[in-house]
Order: C-alpha cells, then sequence, then structure tokens
C-alpha cells in the first residue's frame, strides 16, 4: 500500500469518526492527519485488523496531548487557577467565608478521594461513566457487564458516600450523583 | 453547605490523579493489545480504566478492531443485512432501469456486504432478476475486510469456471466494480472472486434468474 492509498483508505473515515466522537471538524482534519502521519511510519508494525482502532487512538492521545500542553500554557500564563481558589472566591467575599469555602471543599475531595481508593475497580469506572451522564445500558455495553451488577454496585457506592461524607449537597442526594434516579439516556 | 459543583471538582481531581497514577494516556499498541484480548489482567484492567478515565477515549472501549464498514454479526443477523441489502439493491435495480431505460445500457447494481465464512454456508441465497437484452452489467461488491494489497484480481465464475475477470482493480470509494458484458449473465449461480495473487480473499455468491 502506497503512502496516498493509506490516506485514501483512512482519512475520510478517521475524520468522520472524530467527529462521531464530539471533535470540531477542523480539529478532527488535523487530528487525523497527525495520526495518519504519525501510524504510516509504524505501518510494518501494526497488523492490517488492528490498524482502525491504531489510528483511533493515535489521533484521540494527540487531542489528549494537545489539551494537555494548551492548559499547561494557560496556567504558566496565569490564565487559570485552581478550581478550589475559584469556588472559594466565587462562592464567598469575606476572608471567614473562603476559609470555610476552602475547608467544605478539602473535606469533599478527602472524603471523595477515600471512599473512590476503597471502592472495587469495577464500581470505580461505573462511578465515573455515570457522573459523565451515561445510563446503566451504556455503561454495561461499554464494559461489557449486565445491567443490574452495573445497578447494585452503584447502589452500593452511594451508602460509602453517605457514610463518610454525610447528607449530599443541596437538592441532591447520592444516590442522584451515583445516578441511581436519574438515568436521562 | 457543600454543592454539586464541589462534587464535580472533587471527582474530576480524582480523576486526573488516577489518570497520572495509572501512566497517562495509554499508547496505541496498549490499546490494540486489550481490544484482542492480549494483555495480562492486570495490564488490561489499567489499560480499560484509562479508557474510561479519558473521555476521548472511551469510545475506544466498544469499537471493533476492525475498519467500522467491517462488521461482524451474529449469522442470523447477518443474513438480515443481507436480505436487507438485497431488498435494496433490487430497489436501487427498478429506480435505476426507471431512469435508464432509454438507449444507455442498463446496469444491475448489487450490493453485497457478505464475506466468505458466510459464503461456505449461504452460497447462491442472493437473487437478482435480470432485464433481458442488455449489453452490459455492473456488478459492485463492497468488501468486508479492509482493502490492504495495491491491486486485485476480480472473477466471476459459473460452476467453478472463469467466466469474466479484470487484473490490477482497485477498490474506488471502497467498492469493487466489475463490469461484464450482458452475454455473461444468465439464469443460474455464480460467484465473484476477489484475489490477490493467488489469494482468495472474498467470495460473493449470487443467483440471476430471468424475470
Amino acid at each position: 500500500m502506497t503512502y496516498d492509498d493509506f490516506w485514501k483508505r483512512y482519512y475520510r473515515d478517521l475524520v468522520a469518526a472524530l467527529i462521531r466522537y464530539g471533535r470540531q471538524p477542523e480539529d478532527a482534519e488535523e487530528l487525523a492527519s497527525d495520526a495518519l502521519d504519525a501510524t504510516w511510519r509504524r505501518l510494518e508494525k501494526i497488523r492490517p485488523e488492528r490498524l482502525w482502532a491504531y489510528l483511533l487512538t493515535a489521533a484521540q492521545r494527540a487531542a489528549i496531548n494537545h489539551h494537555r500542553d494548551a492548559n499547561a500554557q494557560k496556567r504558566d500564563a496565569g490564565l487559570t487557577a485552581p478550581l478550589d481558589e475559584l469556588n472559594a472566591k466565587s462562592h464567598s467575599r469575606t476572608p471567614e467565608d473562603e476559609a470555610i469555602a476552602r475547608e467544605t471543599v478539602a473535606r469533599i475531595y478527602a472524603g471523595v478521594r477515600d471512599v473512590m481508593n476503597e471502592l472495587p475497580e469495577e464500581t470505580r469506572l461505573y462511578i465515573v461513566l455515570r457522573h459523565r451522564r451515561f445510563s446503566y445500558e451504556q455503561i454495561a455495553r461499554h464494559l461489557g457487564v449486565r445491567i443490574p451488577a452495573v445497578q447494585s454496585r452503584l447502589y452500593r457506592a452511594t451508602t460509602r458516600f453517605e457514610e463518610r461524607l454525610g447528607p449530599a449537597p443541596e437538592g441532591l442526594t447520592w444516590i442522584e450523583l451515583a445516578g441511581e434516579l436519574t438515568d436521562e439516556h | 453547605m457543600s454543592t454539586k459543583r464541589d462534587w464535580d471538582n472533587a471527582l474530576d481531581t480524582w480523576v486526573e490523579e488516577e489518570r497520572e497514577r495509572l501512566g497517562g494516556p495509554p499508547s496505541p499498541e496498549e490499546v490494540v493489545a486489550y481490544l484482542s484480548g492480549e494483555l495480562p489482567e492486570s495490564e488490561a484492567a489499567r489499560v480499560r480504566a484509562l479508557l474510561v478515565y479519558y473521555p476521548e477515549l472511551t469510545p475506544l472501549l466498544t469499537e471493533r478492531i476492525e475498519q467500522p464498514r467491517v462488521v461482524r454479526k451474529p449469522f442470523a443477523l447477518r443474513l438480515y443485512a443481507i436480505a436487507a441489502t438485497a431488498i435494496i439493491a433490487l430497489l436501487a435495480v427498478n429506480a435505476i432501469e426507471q431512469r435508464r431505460e432509454s438507449a444507455r445500457p442498463s446496469v444491475v447494481v448489487s450490493q453485497h456486504e457478505l464475506n466468505a465464512n458466510l459464503t461456505r454456508s449461504g452460497g447462491g441465497r442472493f437473487t437478482y432478476e435480470l432485464p433481458a437484452g442488455r449489453e452490459r452489467y455492473l456488478i459492485t461488491a463492497v468488501p468486508v475486510h479492509p482493502p490492504t494489497e495495491a491491486a486485485y484480481t476480480l472473477e466471476l465464475r459459473r460452476d467453478g469456471r472463469v467466466l469474466w475477470s479484470a487484473r490490477g482493480v482497485r477498490p474506488v470509494d471502497d467498492t469493487f466494480v466489475l463490469d461484464v458484458p450482458g452475454a455473461f449473465l444468465e439464469p443460474g449461480a455464480y460467484a465473484l472472486d476477489v484475489r490477490a495473487g493467488d489469494r482468495l480473499i472474498e467470495r460473493y455468491p449470487f443467483r440471476c434468474v430471468t424475470r
């Protein structure tokens, strides 16, 4: 296969896939180009039946790296601030309020970290996906498990959060946060 | 009082730390090895977690190893898909015929999505009504396996005998096209073979009947 054939074969499909995954068309074209070039250089080492997954990963990985580099540049330029600082500033005005807000954020983070680290690995994955608004069915499909398994593990996780962190944020319940009641998809 | 945003930030921070702890985005080699089931369990768990923790990579969890066009469906589903494809092809034939009923040569467009595995048990199932007396037919076939060769040979066969062939063929828009003189197609069972050198890459069986 020549370089031109390789491009003709995969460029259009790769751009379409990246757009389907949420990339803007211009970004998708650039990412696809970079991924095709990078993959072409390693083509001999890639089995043909795996080429597509390889290309997709290469393109998405490039996107992650671009994003990380851009964020690092913004941080260096002082254009971003840690989230807890932003929260504290946006939620309160007085030094006392800011201190309370910082303490609250730190307490929640410590609680979330502790619970997440104690949970089985599968459950952590379910929580992260659920937090991104995946339905039970989507989670089950992505991770190759049964829907009831997802539901029961998420339910057990919510009790752990409640035990560790107490009442859920105002207007919500831990069950909702883990996704039990808001299966929107 | 905490807010949902606090929860969001806390979980996002935890995910970021997990990404770093697990070594950052997995390499393409790791992902294809994971999707192929070739990684030991501990490594597979790490790659799977990273595929979840990077939203950009999460769709790969359900991505097939092959090109999207390559669909490995259960046999029954494939039959349904093929039946639907055949119906669409026949409708396309009718539509094309209606538009090209003038002096221009008529064509039969038959879009297959078959594969060699199916051939062994399903050969000859696909029937096309040939309009009589046409000068040429175009037989088109969508390859199941992503084309990787620079060129292919297409062979129209009947009873194992090559009736018509074309060498040095490359798929156009992922589709093989064989232009066959009308005299070579008559009622009976045929196969369109796609070869690379001496290797049979794919075989598309079909049957022709007259109206």
